[in-house]
């Protein structure tokens, strides 16, 4: 799946940390908050790569640093151009405001999102303005061609946003974001503001939109029945770094990082009668800003030894596809969704008895 | 395909078309005391405007019949109780107090001198455009004195007039100044942030942190004696404006700081705005209604700044007439004992302070209509 030639984006050692200062004049840097620590992972084109860990774990900062909103610290971004791949840390200003009409972002909340000062018209109409792709009627009639296709009608272009719900400021989000057809979507946590209700049907008008238009996805959210719906591959992320990327199906079933299986044990099952029995985790994650020596989950991990304390674990392919940042993770069996009777993810389930 | 839009009796309100004006002006009507103070202001502006036209007489003329003179009243109805169409003042004659041998006014209720409108009094240039001697009142033959005379025999009504076009105007002036400043200051702040805030924001520290009346007192005490008091007024309020600008920096630094961050910002970013487009659609029409409410509020503050200075007489001079000017003549308590209507201007200034305080505060509830 990780073929060279299929890559629309690379990441390689990617790192953003954040300056903590101190003192009223001269400002020293007394720390790092280091977000994203050590990221190399490839997304090939047409697929969803979700991303997930818990709060802080640094998948927004990963997510728009990809698109360098984020200013990177260090590391390499590469996004497939034709048959070149383009190094979007080597790009000026100018530069990198056109490669934006290839990648774009979904934003959490769709109640920040959007400008209320402007009718969503102008709203889904600006990318194409501030770029000089499209104007007058040509521009209206792809603002209403892309409106169309996220479920709204025309009916909705003169007005604000505040005359919309969540889930529809979500599709003004995804229209404004789709305007340019870009390529690349990172879907920053799409769903976790709406309605359960509601967030089903952005799953899968994302889907569609997908196969549709042939985009690729990074879907970070931290609802894993939601990741485990759209995505193809799932990357998880504690402190910074990517601790296990492999197949969905094979995350879910057969996790291979006692990180990874602690948050498997974690998803709520649909069945009032079911006993869980999550796999807790003891203590707090450690401060970003002050991570702890050699593998950064040492410090909570019911499995560590003396190895974990001082060396830090490489991400190796244990099988086909499957990465794991662990030491014991040849030797250890762990438990995964699957162990849970009740969790029923449909597309998960389905790819398994195709 | 274009879409029609059908365009809907305006009078039918539709908030989900409404624009973040339409939203503010509707919230602002609900605030009743802020539409009297913008009526209170619009009558502000008006007087400020045609002050020439509003005061019967030259501010500088004596009326040498009529000093210390207490107001005027203007009647419709006679002692006698019978109505008169044309309204008019009783016919004041000069008397000698037996005591004090004071010349004193005494009302004459056997004659009455006629309050016309529409009448050729002083003439008087209007902005340098044209001559005109017409006035809104004034009686052909006698005087009226609305709000009575000084000691000089000036008329105090004319005077207010007068005065009102200067305080508003040091005020305006005041606050234009310390808006262009405080923006620029305050956005170079948080535009570019690191050391040029870190500077700005320690000077706006300093300048907050000493008091403010010995400050102005020190600066304009400091003005040539010699000036003139047209020159005393531009410095007055240019000092009044360089001092005034550190809460608007502030302001403004802190929203730009905050909107910077807001994924609307990031998205037009995304959507390949360029800096110019950035300030322009998105940050600046997100806080101008701050800055506006900001600005509102801050008016009485240089109003009242301007009556201290010129009540304590470090402010403007005689003859440039403003309303601390005129109430610089009701400092001592002989004045007062004597002459109460002295103090009118005062009620001038109480009432423009509340009616910018109202407008400022009806504005604050509409700036954001998009808040919950």
């Amino acid at each position: 799946m990780t073929d060279l030639a299929t890559d629309l984006v690379a990441v390689e050692d990617l790192q953003v940390h954040f300056p903590m200062r101190k003192g009223a004049f001269r400002r020293r840097i007394v720390a790092n908050v280091r977000a994203v620590d050590g990221v190399s992972l490839t997304i090939a084109r047409g697929e969803t790569l979700g991303l997930v860990g818990e709060s802080g774990s640094g998948k927004t900062t990963l997510g728009r640093a990809i698109l360098r909103v984020v200013e990177p610290t260090a590391g390499q971004v590469r996004m497939r151009r034709g048959d070149a791949m383009v190094d979007l840390r080597g790009l000026d200003r100018k530069a990198m405001r056109r490669m934006w009409r290839h990648m774009q972002l979904i934003f959490q909340d769709p109640y920040a999102s959007l400008n209320a000062r402007m009718t969503v018209r102008d709203i889904i109409g600006e990318p194409l303005l501030a770029n000089g792709l499209a104007k007058g009627s040509e521009l209206l009639d792809r603002v209403i061609d892309i409106i169309r296709k996220v479920g709204l009608n025309t009916e909705h272009l003169s007005r604000y946003p505040h005359a919309f719900s969540g889930g529809q400021r979500q599709r003004i989000a995804i229209a404004r974001a789709l305007v340019m057809q870009p390529e690349f979507i990172v879907c920053d946590e799409p769903v976790s503001a709406l309605d359960v209700s509601i967030q089903a049907q952005i799953l899968n008008l994302l889907k569609e939109l997908q196969e549709e238009l042939g985009l690729t996805y990074l879907f970070i959210a931290h609802d894993l029945a939601a990741v485990s719906y759209v995505s193809d591959r799932v990357a998880v992320m504690y402190l910074g770094q990517i601790v296990e990327l492999a197949p969905t199906e094979q995350l879910y079933y057969t996790p291979r990082h006692p990180y990874t299986e602690a948050l498997m044990s974690a998803i709520p099952v649909a069945d009032p009668e079911q006993v869980m029995r999550p796999v807790l985790l003891t203590g707090e994650r450690p401060d970003p800003a002050n991570p702890p020596t050699g593998c950064r989950f040492h410090t909570r991990c019911r499995y560590a030894d003396a190895t974990c304390k001082t060396l830090m674990p490489a991400l190796t392919e244990l099988a086909p596809g499957h990465h794991v940042a662990c030491h014991h993770a040849a030797r250890l069996t762990l438990q995964g969704a699957a162990s849970q009777p009740g969790f029923v993810a449909d597309s998960v389930a389905a790819s398994q008895t195709a | 395909m274009v879409a029609s839009v059908q365009p809907l009796p305006s009078r039918i309100k539709r908030p989900d078309v409404a624009s973040q004006w339409q939203l503010m002006w509707w919230r602002f009507r609900r605030h009743h005391m802020a539409v009297l103070g913008m009526a209170m202001l619009a009558a502000f502006a008006f007087v400020a405007i045609f002050a020439e036209f509003l005061a019967p007489y030259d501010p500088a003329k004596r009326n040498p019949r009529y000093l210390a003179g207490a107001p005027t009243p203007v009647h419709f109805f006679d002692s006698q109780g019978s109505f008169h169409a044309t309204p008019f003042v009783y016919a004041r004659t000069a008397k000698r107090d037996p005591v004090t041998l004071r010349q004193v006014p005494a009302v004459d209720e056997g004659r009455q001198w006629p309050v016309r409108f529409f009448v050729r009094g002083d003439t008087y240039s209007f902005f340098g455009l044209f001559e005109s001697d017409l006035h809104l009142f004034g009686t052909s033959d006698g005087f009226v004195h609305l709000f009575g005379t000084d000691h000089l025999g000036r008329d105090m009504f004319s005077r207010t007039m007068y005065a009102t076009r200067v305080s508003l105007s040091v005020a305006l002036v005041g606050v234009t100044v310390s808006f262009i400043l405080g923006a620029i200051i305050g956005g170079v702040a948080g535009y570019f942030g690191g050391a040029i805030d870190m500077f700005v924001m320690r000077l706006i520290e300093f300048i907050r942190s000493v008091p403010t009346l010995p400050l102005w007192l020190a600066l304009t005490a400091a003005l040539p004696r010699d000036w003139t008091s047209l020159q005393i007024y531009v410095a007055v309020t240019t000092i009044l404006g360089l001092l005034g600008w550190t809460h608007l920096a502030r302001t403004v630094r802190s929203k730009l700081l905050a909107l910077r961050e807001e994924d609307f910002v990031i998205a037009a970013k995304l959507a390949g705005c360029t800096d110019a487009r950035l300030i322009g659609r998105h940050l600046l029409p997100s806080f101008l209604s701050y800055l506006i409410v900001d600005l509102t509020i801050s008016f009485p503050e240089v109003l009242l700044a301007e009556t201290a200075l010129s009540f304590l007489g470090l402010g403007l001079r005689e003859p440039i007439e403003s309303w601390g000017v005129l109430l610089y003549a009701a400092q001592n308590i002989r004045s007062i004992a004597h002459m109460p209507w002295l103090l009118i201007p005062g009620l001038f200034v109480i009432v423009s302070a509340l009616a910018f305080n109202f407008v400022g505060d009806g504005m604050r509830d509409a700036a954001d209509p998009y808040a919950k």
